[in-house]
């Protein structure tokens, strides 16, 4: 399927795929870092065929743009475009909205801001939870590695006691496997429950985090979980700060 | 990019030296001036709104906007109602649109000495392929359908066409 997909390069650089296609061969740029460097040099050059074409536009053109320019706001820099268009195409439209809002938050932007406008609109499962922890003024988050691939953004509300897992690019945990979450602390972990299967490596996960948690972690278990971690930790967020 | 902070009148220079190219994407692709004019100036706002979200990385200014300007003329002319246009009037013409006559008015046209000679320098298939995709802003089953040509031919052929102009050209991305 692979090298099927990335035939379609060509395809895709002019624009020449229908939506489903184009949205298959986005997830598939996520994961292959050679065919982005291919895409952005075919785009590159179809950019020089555009040039060719050149036309001196109708004068109102540029007092209608330059207008309009003025009253329109500006798109927050940090929104991860192609990703969320990826998912999208999944039919996974709530963890998109969930995506897109762990990104601004873990991109550091001090508050919190849950962009759900128009996205979350069309959610029709916004989940409450997702919501409320995102919402949170007072919500940290911190995004790290995943062993074996991808990463987690963790979001920590201390208002509502819960936290967040979203992940992003990570690998399924294996056949009879699951990915299971855990509070750590002094020692002793409890479990915060199984994190859905990541599709198009994205799932997320919200759950009640118990007072004084020092370490938060995530290990590989059999599938259905395990009471105690049995293997060693694919990520670890340090809470005590 | 000043325009990522807001810049007004960096927006107008950057208006000024990529308007064109813009417009001359929408009018060949969309090929009717008053609509091609809404969709070069949906682009153009659209550029003003995402500059924050401009990646140097993934390629320059110029490639970034004539991307944007090449994807939006393409959903305008796929959408149902232009479709629909499209098909009568190629049922007017006699049932298929004539797509020599579009590759060589294509070339024609073109004010780039280079690429008008690195377009000839393709395979007559693989230059075809390009030539509908992009300037005719055909889908690659379309496409297929045009030269009567093979479903993977046609997706082959405009990635090695593209990869033989890149070359041709010298881009790098």
């Amino acid at each position: 399927v692979n090298a099927d997909l990335h035939s379609l390069s060509g395809a895709y650089a002019v624009d020449a795929l229908d939506a489903d296609e184009r949205g298959a061969f986005e997830a598939h740029l996520r994961q292959c870092e050679t065919c982005r460097d291919e895409v952005a040099e075919l785009h590159a050059t179809a950019a020089r065929l555009g040039d060719a074409t050149a036309s001196t536009p109708p004068p109102q053109l540029r007092e209608d743009v330059l207008a309009q320019a003025k009253v329109t706001r500006q798109d927050s820099p940090l929104a991860p475009v192609t990703p969320i268009d990826a998912i999208r195409s999944r039919r996974m439209l709530w963890l998109a909205g969930v995506a897109a809002a762990a990104v601004v938050v873990a991109a550091g932007l001090g508050v919190v801001a849950y962009r759900a406008d128009q996205r979350a609109d069309q959610l029709a499962v916004a989940d409450q939870q997702i919501e409320q922890v995102l919402s949170d003024p007072e919500a940290t988050s911190q995004t790290l590695p995943v062993v074996g691939g991808g990463q987690g953004t963790l979001v920590v509300s201390p208002g509502t006691d819960q936290g967040l897992l979203v992940t992003a690019g990570l690998a399924s945990a294996g056949p009879d496997r699951t990915y299971q979450l855990w509070a750590i602390s002094k020692g002793a972990a409890t479990s915060l429950g199984l994190l859905p299967a990541p599709r198009d490596g994205t799932s997320a996960k919200v759950f009640v985090l118990p007072g004084g948690t020092a370490t938060f972690g995530m290990t590989v278990e059999p599938a259905g979980g395990s009471p105690q971690p049995t293997t060693e930790p694919v990520l670890l967020a340090d809470l005590s700060a | 990019m000043l325009v990522a902070q807001g810049d007004h009148v960096a927006f107008e220079t950057l208006y000024d030296a990529l308007a064109p190219a813009v417009y001359g994407v929408t009018l060949r692709v969309v090929q009717q001036p008053a609509q091609a004019q809404e969709v070069a100036q949906e682009v153009l706002l659209e550029v003003w709104q995402q500059a924050p979200r401009y990646e140097r990385s993934r390629g320059s200014v110029r490639t970034w906007v004539l991307t944007i300007a090449h994807r939006r003329a393409v959903d305008r002319v796929r959408s149902a109602q232009a479709a629909t246009d499209r098909e009568a009037r190629a049922a007017a013409t006699g049932g298929t649109v004539p797509h020599d006559h579009v590759v060589e008015e294509v070339q024609g046209h073109l004010d780039s000495e280079e690429v008008r000679r690195c377009l000839q320098s393709l395979t007559p298939v693989q230059r075809e392929s390009v030539v509908l995709a992009y300037y005719g802003g055909h889908s690659y089953p379309e496409v297929a359908r045009l030269l009567d040509a093979p479903l993977p031919t046609v997706k082959t052929r405009l990635r090695d066409g593209l990869i033989r102009l890149r070359d041709c050209l010298g881009v790098t991305a």
